[in-house]
């Protein structure tokens, strides 16, 4: 019975405000290329602010403990991409993002967003309610834009203490509403630096 | 100071520039735009010799196909055509890589008239009342030419009309196209060909004498593309099946968004325009303009017999059809150069 305690003990983990090796920036800001369908070029441009975080300690059966820091951030997304003769996309969407980071400084995370995309068609437009003789300027549509984020990554600091930047390679599957008679959902490839201040 | 803010004037010229248009009669035209009406914002690609003073409008299948496939995948079709005349490919509504947000309600045949005549209109102001506009349509393509043709009053203003394999009857095509199914299912099982694709077939057609709701006419379309696969051997293949760097740079690196086409064929879907084009058959003795049918003679989907039924409708002094002998629903991939040959003819002499 004992040692079942002791089992239970050593896979239970233990929760604490983190602190320690892991060095927590209040705010992050980024920069990533946006490849709308990877080959639909844009940039992101992030920002960050930490809420909250917590240290997990998991002791394996070998007696080896195990840090694992957990951080929930909210934040905001600036970007757009260009999909030739089919539309520039400008979006601006809030984000909350939970990472997971080891002591190594790897790290993985997962967001929700959700915002507003404005879509400009990169060709003239007649609106033949107008006029079918001249383009129009009602070329610019606003949708709803919601989805995940999600990225792999490495905190460079951890290394290089003087170097507070992060790596991060993901992908952003979000949708925008409405388009047809329902919504579509797009897919973007990151990959961009983050600067770790504060 | 009085000079602060000039060097913003620099970027003048720039946003201006998203707006400028400046489509010139060309050899070789590569203009693109895009027409809105009613929620939708439809592109049109204007390539090819527009030096000719003669354009031909692609009225591509479906409905909620698209005329962009054709121009990537079909280059035996299309280049001859570009060669000679300026080519219009234009995504229709809900279909292809068209965007907005479209009110399935908005998916009616009259409405996709509407898109024509607006379009026809965006041509004619920017490329010229003297160009002589030719209409060409495939499939879903061949009905909606049709009934612009008949209802939107402005027939006079196309100077030919190119059907290919395009029907005037939704129940017709379906009762025909299932005569032809089990005719063919009974032979092929004879020969001993692909049996059970054909067995199958055959008990569905037994089972179905007459075609008169869209679930089975949706079924029996179903069965006649696949019979234009079964009947493989006999058909010509001139356009080979894309490669797959064909594939990934029409997926990647063209204005075509394979996500959106899908988003859009689902609206087609959901909405109500298949019951009504089958409860729409069409008088095609108000097409007075000279007319061009060709139809192929494998073809299940909209069997000869329903075409040459619309052939003896038109009231067109100048009209001709023309039946290729190895060729299915998708003619223009089959006997390609048949076709380009019979188009030129008809646009040119």
């Amino acid at each position: 019975m004992r040692n079942l305690l002791l089992l239970f003990l050593c896979g239970f983990p233990f929760f604490g405000f983190a602190q320690g090796a892991f060095n927590i920036p209040k705010h992050q800001i980024g920069i990533s290329y946006f490849g709308e369908t990877l080959l639909h070029p844009g940039v992101v441009l992030s920002y960050d602010h930490s809420w909250k975080s917590f240290l997990i300690e998991k002791t394996s059966k070998k007696g080896k403990v195990k840090d694992k820091l957990y951080s929930l951030e909210y934040g905001v997304r600036v970007g757009g991409y260009n999909f030739t003769r089919n539309h520039t996309g400008l979006f601006l969407a809030p984000i909350l993002t939970m990472t997971r980071t080891t002591p190594k400084g790897s790290f993985y995370r997962m967001g929700f967003q959700a915002g507003g995309i404005a879509k400009i068609l990169n060709a003239p437009v007649f609106d033949l309610a107008n006029s079918t003789s001249s383009p129009g300027m009602q070329d610019r549509y606003l949708y709803f834009m919601g989805g995940f984020r999600l990225g792999v990554g490495k905190d460079l600091s951890v290394k290089h203490p003087k170097l507070p930047l992060k790596w991060q390679l993901g992908s952003s599957l979000f949708f925008t509403h409405p388009f047809s008679s329902s919504q579509l959902w797009q897919n973007a490839i990151e990959l961009g630096l983050t600067w770790k201040i504060g | 100071m009085k000079y602060k803010y000039q060097f913003l004037l620099l970027f003048i010229p720039v946003f201006l520039s998203c707006e400028k248009t400046d489509f010139e009669l060309s050899t070789n035209s590569d203009d693109f735009f895009f027409i809105e009406n009613e929620g939708a914002q439809m592109p049109v690609w204007v390539q090819g010799n527009t030096n000719s003073k003669k354009m031909v409008i692609l009225l591509h299948g479906g409905p909620g196909g698209s005329s962009f496939i054709f121009d990537a995948f079909f280059e035996a079709f299309t280049r001859p055509l570009e060669d000679r005349y300026g080519v219009v490919y234009w995504e229709q509504r809900s279909s292809g890589t068209s965007q907005g947000s479209v009110d399935p309600e908005s998916l009616t045949p009259e409405q996709f008239e509407a898109d024509l005549s607006g379009l026809l209109e965006v041509l004619q102001s920017q490329y010229g009342m003297d160009v002589a506009y030719y209409l060409a349509g495939i499939s879903w393509g061949g009905y909606l030419g049709n009934s612009w043709l008949i209802n939107s009053g402005k027939q006079d203003q196309i100077k030919g009309w190119i059907n290919i394999v395009g029907p005037h009857d939704f129940k017709a095509i379906a009762n025909v196209g299932r005569d032809k199914l089990a005719f063919y299912a009974n032979q092929q099982i004879g020969y001993g060909k692909e049996v059970e694709a054909w067995q199958e077939i055959q008990e569905w057609c037994a089972s179905h004498p007459t075609i008169s709701n869209t679930a089975d006419f949706l079924k029996e379309n179903q069965y006649a593309n696949q019979a234009d696969i079964l009947m493989f051997d006999s058909l010509d293949m001139e356009t080979p099946p894309p490669s797959l760097a064909a594939q990934l740079k029409f997926a990647f690196d063209s204005p075509f968004n394979s996500n959106a086409w899908l988003v859009n064929l689902k609206g087609i879907q959901d909405s109500n325009l298949i019951e009504t084009l089958f409860e729409r058959p069409l008088d095609c003795s108000k097409i007075t303009i000279p007319t061009l049918m060709v139809g192929g003679y494998f073809d299940f989907v909209v069997p000869a017999p329903v075409l040459q039924d619309q052939f003896e409708q038109l009231s067109a002094t100048e009209k001709s059809i023309h039946i290729l002998p190895r060729s299915g629903h998708g003619l223009v991939g089959h006997e390609a150069t048949k076709l380009v040959s019979l188009m030129i003819d008809f646009i040119d002499f």
